[in-house]
């Protein structure tokens, strides 16, 4: 009877409520154990503490790592300047690009400008292209003799030498980051306001209402709770951006947080690098959470029924030019420009001499010269970049597939369980690595996996450690567009195989992945496209073996081999923007 | 002997209980219906013996099976309990075509690849739908998209058949003609039928027996015939009816009259015998239909309104001093003599009288005719 009884129980035991606490515990270990692991690295001596206190042993309690980053001489410059510099970039991009991301898709979803399928096409640019290729376009046009070596464009042309403010620091990092986020505000306002029922402001304007109170009063305030959603998750990206700031301000050692906790665990002072990676992660928290108390849920669209009639488009009348021509020269400064000046750079001798005489193929397909870069081979025909290449492209493809496959699961064991503490436990869980920033999770991986966890061996230097920590970081992607995808499938399509006897694993095969497909695939996507790009995450845990694209990038900028790192940048912004149009073909479509 | 059996079935769904404790039988072949507002636990009752939900409490019985029984730890699971469920919103898979969708149901059946497209093409030509095997469910019209989910119910041949609300997604026109065709097929097949329904008409034209159910419970079990002439309780009663029956509070006095407990001016006439409510206050329930009125100068009721609906008249009666309301209807020549303002007396043919404290049936009457 007993047995009888627990071969029932085990038959009753739902597979999803099996795969939902591995993923949970899974997502415990490697999110929540590696935060719990830097608090407690911040409070105790690391290897630089013996000689920095006297007395001080290496691994004994302290709060010397916090009095000296918030507390002392030097938190000026380690941790007060960049927060403000990090607060100041977060608060100007996002300004940058709500308002022009709005405007934006007002202009293109309401109102009579021409050329909406091309705006629309390709206003989704700047968001798939890492973030920081305005900021390398920029670095060319205004680059000048007196600082960077190299002339830029304008200097070569016109023998301008822009002040350095306008070449390094805040003023392009807010500018390349607005724009890398416009089309974020773009897509989510034009899905909001393509969702209003028109018959809501068509009974205002029977009441007499002008449309500009229509556009304050009823249009505005329905579309709020996703401004200020986009809003509040762009400022909290923005505090922990990473790249354009590392190519932006390094030079002219303008710091912000996440460039001072790379630098702090590039140079191994662990201790200080915990506590700023802390500081970062609770400001982001509370930021995303007094968003949730402000606007409720995490509703990230406004959900308005109703099919509406056609909707008139708001005639512009005498702004219709102006408005068109506004939408061309962004399209043309700020998504063709750059793409076309890196292009051209690649193919220069020597940098800042803009003739003909000058452009060589060298840099992609010539051999190992000693008078060119230090003797690095072009792009073609560099070992290391093609195995960068390969990795990285293995990396995006690993990410995207097991983030897919893990979203799809997530999605079905949220909505079966509905309700449950499971349900709510994973939703909230995945979260979470939303609110760790790329390079403190980088760090946290870095020496917590320097040495084995029971069964697991150290994972340190392996490609492994790289596809869990862009499965992991993206998760809040992959977890969310399964989550939508299973909700759009009603219960009844699965409860009646259930009833013909259709096993699980049939069912999930031939009905769920169907019918979930397009859109597991745009968060495979999103997935991709990320991974593909990241810097901040990897930076500190590539190894020799296992270099990626992005830092190999890195290192080439750094080192000034600019026809190298341009080339590179090249070559990942292709492949993402193939990897788009596939995705797209196949069905998949980019949310965010 | 019964064939399907509830026994003290209760249902949770976090703590707030669906279904408190039911108990039922269900005959082979009948075709049962379970009747109540949204929220009674009908749909719940109808899932817990599908096996979509696991119950909290109680056992359910096919035949000589146990299909569940919270004490013996015994959960069959819903593939090999032998039913076929068709759900509100048809439940088609959408990528699949016509053909695809009632062929899937086969796929556990170890039959040959010839046999199996012999049971599809003949389930569909008994559906009417050969003609649409290709196509995808979005290309068929409403009442199409429910012919194929039927088509993919009974094409296992299953001994029970479960309809979730089947017809209300439908036109008025449409659910008349599927609610005949389902009469048949359930003749046809004999098998057993549960079919959970809020729409009182549908309860009443399809269904061997009537399960009316609120909050969780049973309030009355019987043949439409039972369900709709002997309400057992004032709940029964008020949800059985279209137009609304009229309950109204009265006391009975000598001389076959009624006094409204609010309007005792306002007396009316019955027909028939009571006995058990003299001199009592209670509730009576009249059906509109068996209400008779008469011009009187000196009536004790005026003619609010009056709405030929085609074959029939529904007339609103008001009491002179406006405080009680009566609805008749009846055929037209009955009726439409009448006009508005005029005041007449009414006559009650039958009716069921009820205590005013329990709600629970006292007595019925009825004239000899």
């Amino acid at each position: 009877m007993r047995l009888k009884k627990a071969v029932q129980d085990l038959r009753n035991l739902k597979p999803e409520r099996v795969w939902g606490w591995a993923i949970a515990l899974a997502l415990l270990f490697f999110v929540f154990v590696p935060v719990v692991y830097m608090i407690y690295e911040s409070l105790v001596f690391d290897e630089n503490g013996p000689r920095m206190v006297k007395g001080a042993s290496e691994g004994a309690f302290t709060l010397f790592n916090w009095t000296r980053t918030l507390g002392s001489d030097l938190s000026r410059s380690i941790f007060y300047e960049p927060a403000l510099n990090s607060l100041g970039i977060a608060v100007g991009m996002t300004a940058i690009a709500l308002i022009l991301g709005c405007l934006f898709a007002w202009l293109i979803v309401r109102t009579d400008v021409p050329f909406k399928g091309f705006f629309t096409a390709v206003m989704i640019i700047p968001y798939i292209v890492p973030s920081w290729t305005v900021g390398m376009a920029w670095l060319t046009v205004f680059k000048s003799e007196q600082y960077g070596g190299t002339p830029g464009l304008l200097n070569y042309f016109f023998g301008i030498n822009p002040p350095e403010w306008i070449i390094y620091g805040y003023i392009p990092i807010v500018i390349a980051l607005g724009v890398h986020y416009v089309p974020y505000f773009f897509i989510m306002m034009r899905g909001a306001l393509a969702n209003i029922d028109s018959r809501l402001e068509e009974s205002a304007e029977l009441l007499q209402a002008s449309k500009f109170e229509i556009l304050m009063k009823i249009t505005f305030p329905m579309v709020l709770p996703a401004i200020g959603a986009g809003f509040i998750l762009t400022f909290s990206k923005g505090l922990g951006e990473f790249a354009t700031q590392a190519f932006m301000g390094l030079p002219i050692r303008y710091y912000t947080f996440s460039t001072m906790i790379y630098s702090a665990l590039d140079n191994q002072l662990y201790g200080e690098g915990y506590v700023l990676a802390l500081v970062l992660i609770i400001s982001t928290s509370l930021v995303v959470f007094l968003n949730q108390m402000v606007l409720g849920t995490r509703k990230r669209y406004v959900t308005i029924s109703g099919k509406g009639s056609r909707k008139k488009a708001v005639e512009l009348g005498k702004w219709k030019t102006p408005m068109t021509v506004f939408l061309f020269s962004f399209v043309a400064l700020f998504i063709f420009a750059p793409l076309l000046l890196l292009g051209i750079q690649t193919f220069l001798k020597y940098e800042g001499i803009y003739s003909f005489k000058n452009l060589t193929m060298h840099y992609w397909i010539g051999g190992a010269d000693k008078a060119f870069a230090e003797g690095q081979p072009g792009i073609f025909r560099n070992p290391t970049i093609l195995g960068a290449l390969k990795n990285s492209l293995l990396l995006a493809g690993g990410t995207a597939l097991i983030g897919g496959v893990i979203g799809i699961l997530i999605g079905y064991t949220v909505v079966k369980g509905r309700k449950t503490f499971l349900s709510k436990f994973i939703e909230n869980l995945t979260f979470a690595p939303y609110l760790i920033p790329g390079v403190a999770f980088g760090g946290i991986f870095l020496t917590m996996f320097a040495r084995s966890w029971g069964p697991l061996p150290s994972l340190y230097g392996t490609f492994a450690i790289l596809v869990i920590i862009c499965v992991v970081k993206h998760l809040p992607y992959s977890s969310s567009a399964g989550i939508t995808a299973m909700h759009q499938i009603d219960p009844s399509l699965e409860e009646v195989a259930v009833v013909h006897g259709i096993g699980w694993g049939t069912r999930f095969r031939k009905i769920i992945f169907p019918l979930a497909k397009s859109g597991v695939l745009s968060g495979m996507l999103l997935n991709f496209i990320t991974t593909m790009r990241t810097l901040d995450l990897v930076i500190l845990l590539v190894t020799p073996k296992t270099t990626l694209l992005t830092s190999v990038l890195y290192r080439y900028q750094s080192q000034d081999f600019v026809q190298h790192a341009y080339g590179i940048m090249l070559m990942i912004i292709v492949i993402v923007i193939s990897g788009h149009l596939i995705m797209n073909k196949m069905g998949g479509k980019l949310e965010l | 002997m019964s064939f399907i059996r509830f026994n003290k079935l209760v249902k949770e769904f976090n703590g707030v209980p669906a279904v408190k404790g039911i108990d039922l039988e269900i005959n082979k072949g009948e075709f049962v219906t379970f009747l109540g507002p949204s929220g009674c636990g009908k749909t719940t009752t109808l899932r817990c013996l599908s096996g979509l939900e696991l119950p909290e409490n109680g056992e359910i019985w096919v035949g000589e099976k146990c299909i569940f029984s919270r004490k013996e730890g015994i959960n069959l699971p819903a593939g090999i309990r032998g039913l076929g469920l068709v759900f509100q919103n048809y439940a088609l898979w959408p990528h699949m075509t016509v053909e695809q969708n009632v062929g899937f149901a086969l796929r556990k059946k170890k039959i040959s690849p010839a046999e199996k497209r012999e049971k599809i093409v003949n389930v569909l030509k008994a559906m009417d739908l050969c003609e649409y095997e290709s196509r995808f469910p979005h290309e068929l019209s409403g009442g199409q998209q429910q012919r194929v989910a039927l088509a993919r119910m009974v094409v296992n041949e299953p001994g029970i058949l479960l309809f979730d609300e089947p017809l209300s997604n439908l036109d008025a026109k449409l659910r008349m003609k599927l609610r005949s065709e389902l009469k048949r097929l359930h003749k046809q097949l004999e098998a057993t039928s549960i079919y959970v329904t809020h729409d009182q008409v549908e309860a009443l034209a399809l269904s061997d027996k009537i399960v009316v159910m609120k909050d969780g419970t049973i309030q009355q079990i019987g043949t439409p015939y039972e369900v709709y002439h002997y309400p057992v309780n004032l709940f029964v009663a008020d949800f059985m009816g279209n137009p609304e029956t009229n309950l109204i509070k009265v006391k009975p006095a000598p001389g076959k009259t009624f006094i409204p407990a609010e309007e005792s001016q306002c007396s009316f006439q019955y027909e028939g015998d009571i006995s058990a409510s003299a001199g009592k206050e209670v509730v009576l329930n009249v059906r509109p239909e068996d209400v008779e009125i008469n011009s009187a100068p000196g009536g004790n009721f005026f003619i609010y309104t009056i709405q030929p609906m085609g074959s029939e008249v529904m007339v609103h009666l008001k009491s002179i001093s406006r405080n009680l309301d009566v609805i008749v209807k009846g055929p037209e020549e009955n009726f439409l003599k009448f006009s508005i303002e005029e005041k007449v007396d009414m006559t009650v043919r039958r009716g069921n009288i009820y205590s005013s404290e329990s709600g629970e049936i006292l007595e019925s009457f009825k004239d000899k005719k």
